[in-house]
């Protein structure tokens, strides 16, 4: 799997990021990998290890602690995407439908309650494109500045977009089989 | 130099010390300094030991960094020894001796070799 330099940067790579280690520091060790390899001519898993064991022991030379890190803050930003979404998407579904029968949403006016559902979603979707489309802490080549991170896949916004897309479905169709 | 491969624990506890040595004699980097302890007789030292004991040593202020073209290859990134790194270097080899010698002295006699150093 890994026997190719490519694929075990690429692997190694990923295994540092799950770590969250610096992307300065990856780009160094994977730069390493590179120089060293180069040189000896040796296989990257013979040479350095598998990329998870490997990733670990940089963790523990640089103290961060090794293993893949989920922190709660983690889970935290997940039930916010979610729950937001569904909330946003409901408010405004709800709000529209309560703008033409002339009624309210929740006891708010309708247009409130649009409003700010359609800000929440605004705000979560041009988040989660912002996160599908840069960087936030980008591993350039210490060698000559390139990104070395590989391109993202086609499918990673439709992925990433997919679940409030369906979520506002799911809205649309509770709100309109509730009312 | 006879490729002796030595008991892992033997390594963990001296590789540090040695790394900081060789760079200790000129700038130098990764490979070359894998090659060098090859060379000493402390056997084959895999760039996945290597590199967190070089990124340790840098992490603490002893060794500082810079990468250099390499020629057609992908660059090496050369090491330098720090003020603090000589001083270190100074201290732990110090201490080393002193350990290896109260070890030594603990050891039977061989009949067919002399333990000098």
């Amino acid at each position: 799997m890994t026997d190719r330099p490519h694929a075990y940067r690429d692997d190694l790579l990923m295994a540092l990021r799950q770590r969250e280690v610096p992307g300065p520091r990856i780009a160094e060790a994977l730069a390493e990998v590179d120089s060293h390899l180069s040189e000896s001519g040796e296989d990257p898993t013979e040479a350095f290890g598998p990329p998870d064991a490997y990733a670990d022991r940089l963790c523990e030379a640089i103290g961060l602690d090794p293993g893949e890190t989920w922190t709660p803050g983690d889970t935290g930003a997940a039930v916010v995407y979610g729950l937001g979404s569904a909330a946003g998407a409901w408010l405004a579904i709800d709000g529209a439908l309560a703008w033409r029968a002339d009624g309210t949403s929740l006891g708010l006016p309708a247009w409130v309650a649009l409003s700010v559902g359609l800000v929440v979603l605004s705000v979560l979707w041009v988040r989660l494109v912002g996160l599908a489309r840069s960087d936030p802490d980008p591993v350039r080549d210490p060698r000559d500045g390139r990104d070395m991170v590989p391109p993202r896949p086609w499918w990673l916004l439709p992925v990433m977009v997919a679940p409030t897309v369906l979520v506002v479905a799911i809205g649309i169709v509770v709100v309109a089989l509730v009312r | 130099m006879d490729e002796q491969q030595w008991p892992g624990e033997w390594l963990r506890g001296v590789l540090s010390l040695c790394v900081l040595a060789v760079v200790a004699e000129g700038p130098t980097y990764g490979y070359a300094i894998a090659t060098r302890l090859q060379e000493s007789g402390l056997g084959s030292i895999k760039g996945g030991t290597l590199y967190p004991v070089l990124t340790r040593l840098e992490t603490d202020g002893l060794l500082t960094s810079a990468w250099r073209e390499g020629d057609g290859g992908p660059g090496r990134k050369f090491v330098s020894i720090t003020a603090a790194g000589r001083d270190e270097l100074t201290e732990r080899a110090g201490s080393w001796l002193t350990f290896t010698e109260r070890a030594i002295s603990l050891l039977p006699r061989l009949p067919d070799r002399s333990v000098t150093r």
